[in-house]
């Protein structure tokens, strides 16, 4: 399996690009997506006031986060949750690897969470010798297959039916098939055994509702209720943005989630958690903790550009929107969150050094903004940190990485930023620019090498706008005249 | 560092941030209004209209509803769920009209669900419902009410038994109905269920039945309970 980083970015896209299989099942996916969200969303006459609720409340919760997680922490203990903090992935690993082995767990079983993916607790889990199994049908396939999910609702959507039946075969034994349905029932059958015999299930949480303590988590498939009520401990993982204020502001964020993820009006399970079980007759784990993480999430908070990435829900209305990840995937930015969301977060999380291409693998069309539900603006943030990055002025949340610039590239600019900021300055070098790009033969003066290799420059011209306007206004003194 | 360490810093780390922010920013204005019933659709304000609106979503995404009128009814439609579906056994959460209804079934074996070995070797579930949600068809049960987790869960076909006028209408309603006015007190455990257990995860094919039940019928009893 090859590594996928951030920095080979442009390696990983053109990779993607010449992988027909992969772009194929893009189109279906995002396209799909697409449609279904917009279909989901017409039934909702309010729902651009239902998204502005949505980023009110994110809004505020934000600007307010300690007061809110320090409610949500005594609630949470009252009602029997144990609480952890974690300040980095390391810290959230090294306390849910103890956890589980002071549960005397050997396996534990695991519902889709990116954020114990983005702390590499599988990994951690394994150098422990405790085997963590992942349950929901598209992250098992993934596992077995010893790959990285591609895109955040549907993780193996890189993978074909064939290969998926192949990596059947192969892994578990089971006949060849081009049945779904039959690869969908070993599945259930595997993951039954390991759901009865895991000791610990480790979640993430979708949210954590300050004013009862409880967390919320959404799914079709079933997986994370097993994961939640069979084995004796409970393990949730969530990032400190996770909080919301109410129960009444959960109900926004189900009306926004489902649609704008899959296009469902609601996914088939949402389970509200509020503890362990109490007493001996009721059902569910006798100990649920929940492991608060920051990983660099504070620091975002600093200002009102960067604080707006932690309003993300995760629903990957934004992926399946932009034109770049419908073209190169989840696998290209090397990171466990992709698509646009993914370039503002990774450079965010993991430092801008690794991932300075990420804010540039966008062409600024705003499709993200325009489908986002808590309206995250993030071609602001793109370009907020694209001038991060030319600046080598820090980003927030990750350490200050960024190499600079050459000196002449710098010297460069500074010089162009000048000559241009002058009106006559400015006329001349278009009358330059024009007067070369109207004689082919002199074109190869100009320093647009990559810029032309896949499409015509266009011909200026004659006359600048500048010039024509200029013109016009003299034609207008005259008849005033 | 201590655990409390990782605590006082992560808190700490928010504090000296958000301080910055709040210097240099005016704080949000917070909306007053009371506005969790935005983008809730127009419901009809009937128990039956509700009952009707509830089956038809829930039947949109594959769920199997009856409304029938009385007990007498909702047994026989249950006996035709046991019969068609083929369940040869059959277990029972701790809600009393489930109890009641199970004991008139014939040619099925019932099994109570506090035993997890039994509950994975059955292949019905049968239950109650604390709420129905009109808005989304979806079915609420809550861990205060009856030992619902397990038997919703893992047999293949789950029967839920509703009463009509359990039905709320929009999701909001139904949220603030669990909290019950006490927001500190919820139920351990609360789970809404609109449908079978679903994925698309292999080539967007829809796949029901992946980890939980593949089919899941509601009988709504119109009759109000004494
Ligand atoms: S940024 Fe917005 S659209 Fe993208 S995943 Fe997050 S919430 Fe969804």
């Amino acid at each position: 399996m090859s590594e996928f980083t951030p920095q080979r970015f442009r390696q990983q896209a053109d990779d993607a690009l010449h992988d027909e299989v992969l772009r194929s099942a893009l189109r279906r996916a995002t396209g799909l997506f697409g449609d279904r969200r917009k279909a989901a969303i017409a039934e909702v006459p309010e729902w651009e006031a239902l998204r502005e609720r949505g980023r009110v409340i994110k809004e505020n919760v934000l600007f307010h986060l300690d007061r809110y997680l320090e409610q949500f922490e005594s609630n949470a203990r009252r009602q029997g949750i144990q609480v952890h903090w974690a300040r980095d992935a390391k810290e959230a690993c090294d306390l849910i690897v103890d956890l589980a082995a002071s549960a005397g767990a050997r396996t534990v079983v695991k519902s889709k969470s990116m954020t114990t993916e983005e702390v590499h607790l599988n990994a951690a889990l394994e150098r422990a010798e405790i085997d963590p199994v992942e349950t929901d049908l598209g992250e098992w396939i993934i596992q077995l297959a010893g790959e990285v999910p591609s895109h955040i609702i549907v993780p193996a959507i890189h993978k074909t039916k064939a290969q998926i039946a192949e990596l059947f075969t192969e892994k578990v034994g089971l006949a060849p098939t081009d049945d779904e349905k039959k690869l969908t029932e070993c599945a259930r059958g595997i993951l039954r055994s390991c759901f009865v015999t895991a000791d610990v299930g480790i979640s993430g949480a979708n949210f954590c509702i300050a004013e009862t303590g409880s967390i919320l988590l959404v799914e079709n498939e079933g997986n994370i209720r097993m994961t939640t009520s069979l084995p004796r401990v409970h393990i949730a993982l969530a990032g400190i943005e996770k909080v919301i204020p109410t129960i009444d502001d959960l109900a926004v964020f189900l009306r926004l989630l489902p649609r704008s993820g899959t296009g469902q009006h609601l996914t088939t399970y949402q389970s509200l958690i509020s503890g362990p079980r109490r007493t001996g007759d009721e059902e569910g784990p006798e100990e649920v903790h929940i492991v608060l993480l920051d990983n660099g999430r504070s620091a975002m908070l600093r200002e009102h550009v960067t604080r707006q990435s932690l309003a993300c829900i995760r629903c990957g209305a934004c992926l399946n929107a932009c034109p770049v990840y419908q073209q190169i995937g989840g696998h290209a930015y090397g990171s466990v969150y992709p698509g646009p969301i993914g370039a503002v977060i990774t450079p965010q999380l993991q430092g801008a050094k690794k991932a300075s291409q990420l804010p540039y693998a966008s062409s600024l069309c705003g499709a993200c903004r325009e489908v986002c539900p808590v309206k995250i603006d993030i071609p602001e943030l793109l370009l907020h940190l694209r001038s991060c990055i030319a600046d080598k002025s820090p980003v927030p949340g990750a350490p200050n990485d960024i190499p600079s610039r050459p000196w002449p590239e710098r010297a460069g600019f500074r010089v162009w930023a000048w000559w241009w900021s002058g009106p006559k300055r400015y006329a001349l070098s278009s009358w330059i620019a024009g007067a070369v790009m109207r004689r082919p033969w002199l074109r190869w003066l100009l320093p647009v090498g990559g810029w032309t290799a896949s499409r015509d420059l266009r011909t200026p011209a004659t006359r600048s706008f500048r010039a024509l306007w200029r013109d016009s206004l003299a034609e207008e003194r005259d008849n005033d005249a | 560092m201590t655990r409390e360490g990782a605590r006082a810093h992560v808190l700490g780390a928010i504090k000296e941030h958000l301080a910055v922010a709040h210097a240099g920013e005016s704080p949000p204005e917070a909306s007053q209004v009371d506005s969790c019933g935005v983008g809730r659709p127009v419901l009809p304000d009937d128990v039956q209209g509700r009952a009707v609106r509830f089956k038809s979503v829930l039947e949109s995404v594959g769920g199997y509803v009856t409304i029938v009128p009385d007990r007498i009814q909702a047994a026989i439609a249950l006996q035709h769920i046991v019969t068609t579906r083929g369940i040869r056994r059959l277990a029972i959460s701790d809600d009393n009209l489930a109890t009641d209804l199970a004991a008139s079934l014939s040619e099925v074996e019932i099994v109570g669900a506090d035993s997890r070995d039994a509950l994975l070797e059955s292949d019905g579930g049968l239950s109650g419902a604390q709420w129905g949600i009109a808005e989304t068809g979806s079915l609420v049960l809550s861990s205060d009410n009856e030992r619902h987790r397990l038997v919703s869960l893992l047999p293949t076909v789950h029967v839920a038994l509703l009463r009509a006028t359990r039905i709320l209408g929009g999701l909001d309603e139904a949220l603030r109905r669990v909290a019950g006015g006490d927001p500190e007190a919820l139920p351990r455990a609360v789970t809404f269920v609109t449908g079978p257990s679903r994925t698309a995860d292999i080539e967007l094919t829809l796949v029901v039945g992946v980890h939980g039940p593949k089919e899941l019928h509601v009988i709504v009893l119109q009759e109000e309970l004494a």
